[in-house]
């Protein structure tokens, strides 16, 4: 598992969603967050888009669960 | 024998309120302040027949085909272009159809009526787009934040020059339910899964135009403006971001999302405000429920 992503991956959910970052982790769900809504969810989209240049694929973001999940939808 | 859009006329309902505590936070996204909606009493024939009411009187008089995208019709049958006919006081012998689109419904409806007159069916077009999609979302559902109702009016005339040309389309249906107006406890209700139509879009829009530039040989400079779906600001934003251009013409802070009418509207409003002229080659893009796509170019 490449670490860097994954660390990459929880900076941006923290920013995106104004979220402390210690209260985040591979596995934890995203889904309990509050801040987890539909506009939540396209902030961290476009920050992920923007920050892997299109390697990321989007279109399976709707399994999304955790930053682990999100890991695996790198191309 | 070619066609060109001769006229674009429009009309949009009364605002609608959208105060609300995290009315600040929807609005850096959405980047809109309001969005419109019609009366309880009117429906997408009466916003049509508003839109088609400005345009001049000898134009609209001897149209000889209709074409009327909707997804939000008056009645499931008879067709919303047959009731208009009668309200604008058209002749009979008319060519009448409605085009059950959404936000790609204006590319399509171009094609159709460029079909008619490049085949000698029609000379003169009537293209409606009208949607009153508030009739399907309720108070609490976060999409009055985005969705207006409103109405386009578009005259397409033959030419003697191509002023309508190059069309390219995709669809994916595996997506369907991602805008759907379907029955919830025996109503129907609108609903909309952002994050599958923002990827939709997001991928599919960029990789789509540049399939388009590719396949007709034309570069994105050829273009003086590009009038995308005004689907949201952050849509908005992250396909100028992907296509990396500074030509893509925004104009949904007062307006909001009137799905099939959003690329009629910034036409119309850009060429009143100076920002597109005469003999400028624009190339419209619109894309949501189907989800599908459609792409084509337009020299004014």
């Amino acid at each position: 598992m490449n670490t860097k992503n994954l660390d990459s991956i929880i900076e941006i959910i923290s920013k995106s969603l104004k979220i402390n970052k210690s209260k985040i982790n591979s596995k934890t769900n995203l889904q309990k967050f509050e801040e987890w809504d539909s506009l939540g969810i396209l902030t961290v989209m476009t920050a992920l888009d923007k920050k892997f240049k299109g390697s990321i694929k989007i279109s399976s973001f709707d399994k999304v669960k955790s930053a682990s999940d999100i890991q695996k939808l790198l191309k | 024998m070619f066609s060109k859009i001769d006229s674009i006329e429009y009309f949009l309902p009364r605002k609608r309120n959208l105060f609300s505590i995290n009315f600040k936070k929807i609005y850096s996204k959405t980047g809109i302040l309001n969005t419109r909606i019609c009366n309880k009493n009117q429906d997408v024939i009466d916003l049509a027949y508003r839109a088609c009411a400005k345009l001049k009187k000898k134009l609209i008089n001897n149209v000889d085909t209709i074409i009327f995208v909707t997804q939000t019709p008056r009645y499931l049958l008879p067709s919303c272009s047959c009731i208009l006919q009668e309200k604008l006081k058209l002749k009979k012998d008319i060519y009448s159809v409605d085009l059950n689109m959404g936000c790609s419904g204006y590319i399509y409806g171009l094609s159709v009526a460029d079909s008619i007159i490049r085949s000698g069916i029609g000379k003169k077009v009537l293209l409606v787009c009208s949607d009153t999609y508030s009739k399907y979302i309720d108070k609490k559902n976060t999409n009055k934040y985005i969705f207006s109702d409103g109405a386009s009016a578009t005259i397409i005339k033959k030419s003697n020059k191509e002023k309508i040309f190059n069309f390219s389309f995709h669809t994916d249906g595996s997506k369907h339910k991602s805008i759907i107006i379907d029955k919830v406890n025996e109503i129907e209700k609108f609903s909309m899964k952002g994050s599958d139509v923002f990827a939709f879009t997001l991928e599919q829009v960029p990789l789509n135009i540049k399939k388009y530039l590719k396949r007709y040989k034309k570069k994105i400079s050829f273009f003086k403006k590009i009038f995308l779906h005004q689907a949201s600001g952050i849509i908005l934003d992250n396909l100028k971001r992907k296509l990396n251009s500074d030509i893509i013409y925004k104009d949904i802070k007062y307006i909001g999302n009137t799905t099939s009418s959003s690329i009629p509207i910034s036409i119309a409003n850009a060429k009143r405000r100076g920002k597109i002229k005469k003999n400028d080659n624009l190339l419209l893009c619109g894309f949501g429920v189907g989800l599908s796509l459609g792409i084509t170019s337009v020299k004014l």
